[in-house]
């Protein structure tokens, strides 16, 4: 790990312990711990994309699963918490390997469009079988872990963030690796990197599992914090806000996937004083990112500092 | 006999919807020897290479390596056995620095897990150490050793083919594929080229299979000539003989009327 990450770490780590105590609006803890969760989702996502070039449509699936395995197991089945989340991450990651090993074996977006379908058969599945139906269903016990019950906005936003820096050393651990090397080399030339003597489809299927889990980890958490679940959170729009949150933090680089979710978390919350207008200007602002922005926030913060360093 | 034939190509044929690429090509390559195929452009040279490495399969024939048949092993797997190869039309990992290139080639005999390389376990870190020092040795001896720390799509065409074949030494092979490793080199750097090249053969052991359309060079170089036209092999045998081959002679300036 480069200076410059570890020294990022370090930042985001005292912001995390500053944040709760310097403000003490719970609402803006509420909203720090939805970006949390949702960072955790785009960090897999932006490894997936950026780092292995596939993309998935389908991540708001594993989220799903996440969320309702690990609520399901300890509502239904009174299992404690940490072994639901557990079980659920283990759902999610067979699940990806299923549906991975005939989609990536295969040249192409083959990828996209599986996640895509299995998206919308999860949500289906969720919609009819779920309990509750469509109407979803509360009562989910909260966080437990070693006899402590997380209760307050504090405990779940110190939880996220805390699992947020944790998933974020073991990726970037992970990227600064030869695997890391050998997943950006597929990204430069995948003939090359396949006559190093590396197996592709290997690999990628590996950094799908990898997302899928990350994706789930999140869905558990949002589901023992908020403690109600219903299908409406994990449709096909949710694939699409991760898929965002990657894009507009930068697919080059794992700190997008956290820049992108705050943006993405904050900007609807920033809006809502525009009241009708807010759609429409959040639509706004997110195309002018698109259009003037194409490598993303973070990549681009970082060219311009080096641009002005080397003046 | 054959145990000092690294590889033998048998009876393979390809062709692409109707165009043959390759008819019946036969031949077999000498352990340590350094072997070119040449041929006039569209010869099939190019697709024979490709057939060797994996990345495009016969429609029949054998390709034999070391005694054993390799035609079902996908690319990876051929490499891990011990063949490498370089690009005619360059396929370096350009957003990488010319270290790391030479680093991807060393993964498949250090490849460390996922989990391993997430939590940077010091086996991991050791590891890391090891293939840094072994690509830099490797850097030195191509000579690109300046250029470390340069992103590979910033380096003159001579200096990204000697980074290729820099690569290709990293997975340790006992064959070498080189693509026209001299395409776009001036005169001094192809004879560099060509002492590296022999260098391999000596210092390193390794048994090379080049294609290559630089006559001077190959004549130089060579321990055996292959000659490919529309497909088919026309000729074989030292330079001396090969540049006095009456077939070879036609292939390459047309017939006189």
């Amino acid at each position: 790990m480069g200076k410059g990450n570890i020294l990022s770490l370090l930042i985001l780590t005292l912001v995390i312990i500053i944040f709760p105590i310097v403000i003490k609006d719970t609402y803006l803890h509420t909203i720090g711990i939805f970006a949390g969760i949702n960072a955790l989702v785009a960090i897999g996502l932006t490894i997936l994309m950026g780092y292995a070039g596939q993309i998935s449509l389908g991540q708001a699936a594993f989220y799903g699963i996440g969320a309702y395995i690990s609520a399901i197991l300890s509502l239904h089945f009174g299992l404690p918490v940490i072994l639901s989340i557990f079980l659920a991450l283990l759902v999610s990651s067979t699940a990806a390997i299923i549906l991975a090993i005939p989609a990536l074996r295969l040249k192409g977006h083959y990828l996209a469009v599986a996640t895509l379908g299995f998206g919308e058969i999860i949500h289906i599945i969720l919609h009819e079988w779920g309990p509750g139906g469509p109407s979803g269903f509360g009562d989910i016990p909260k966080m437990n872990l070693f006899g402590y019950t997380f209760t307050s906005t504090n405990d779940y936003f110190y939880l996220v963030w805390m699992c947020v820096v944790v998933i974020m050393i073991f990726s970037l651990n992970l990227i600064n690796s030869m695997t890391g090397k050998a997943l950006q080399a597929m990204h430069g030339s995948e003939i090359a990197t396949q006559t190093a003597g590396i197996n592709l489809t290997k690999l990628k299927i590996k950094v799908f599992i990898l997302s899928s889990i990350y994706a789930s980890l999140a869905g558990a958490m949002y589901a023992h914090y908020v403690t109600f679940l219903s299908p409406s959170s994990f449709s096909l729009f949710h694939s699409v806000l991760f898929l965002m949150m990657v894009v507009i933090g930068g697919i080059s680089n794992i700190w997008g996937g956290i820049v992108g979710a705050l943006i993405i978390t904050i900007l609807p919350e920033v809006l809502r004083g525009f009241k009708e207008f807010d759609i429409l200007l959040y639509g706004l602002i997110l195309t002018l990112f698109l259009l003037f922005m194409r490598k993303g926030l973070v990549p681009m913060t970082i060219d311009t500092y080096k641009r002005w360093i080397h003046r | 006999m054959d145990s000092q034939i690294t590889i033998k190509i048998k009876n393979i044929s390809k062709s692409f919807g109707g165009l043959k690429a390759l008819e019946n090509v036969s031949f077999s390559v000498k352990t340590g020897q350094i072997h070119a195929l040449i041929g006039p452009n569209g010869a099939g040279k190019t697709t024979l290479m490709n057939i060797i490495s994996g990345l495009e399969t016969a429609d029949s024939g054998e390709i034999i390596f070391n005694d054993k048949p390799i035609n079902k092993l996908p690319p990876e797997k051929r490499t891990k056995i011990g063949i490498a190869r370089t690009f005619q039309n360059l396929e370096l990992f350009g957003e990488m620095t010319v270290l790391e290139n030479v680093m991807v080639g060393m993964y498949l005999k250090y490849e460390t897990g996922f989990i391993k390389s997430g939590l940077m376990l010091n086996s991991v870190r050791k590891v890391q150490k090891d293939i840094i020092t072994k690509s830099l040795n490797i850097l030195d001896y191509v000579g690109l050793n300046h250029r470390k720390n340069e992103y590979a799509k910033n380096l003159p065409v001579g200096e990204q083919r000697l980074l290729e074949i820099a690569r290709a030494i990293a997975a340790d092979p006992i064959l070498m594929l080189l693509d026209e490793p001299a395409a776009g080199l001036n005169i001094r750097e192809t004879k560099n080229l060509s002492i590296l090249i022999k260098n391999l053969k000596e210092e390193k052991q390794i048994t090379l299979l080049i294609v290559e359309h630089d006559m001077e060079l190959i004549m130089g170089i060579s321990d055996t000539i292959t000659v490919l036209n529309f497909g088919k092999v026309i000729a074989e045998g030292d330079p001396l003989s090969i540049q006095k081959n009456p077939d070879v002679i036609t292939a390459y300036l047309g017939e006189e009327d």
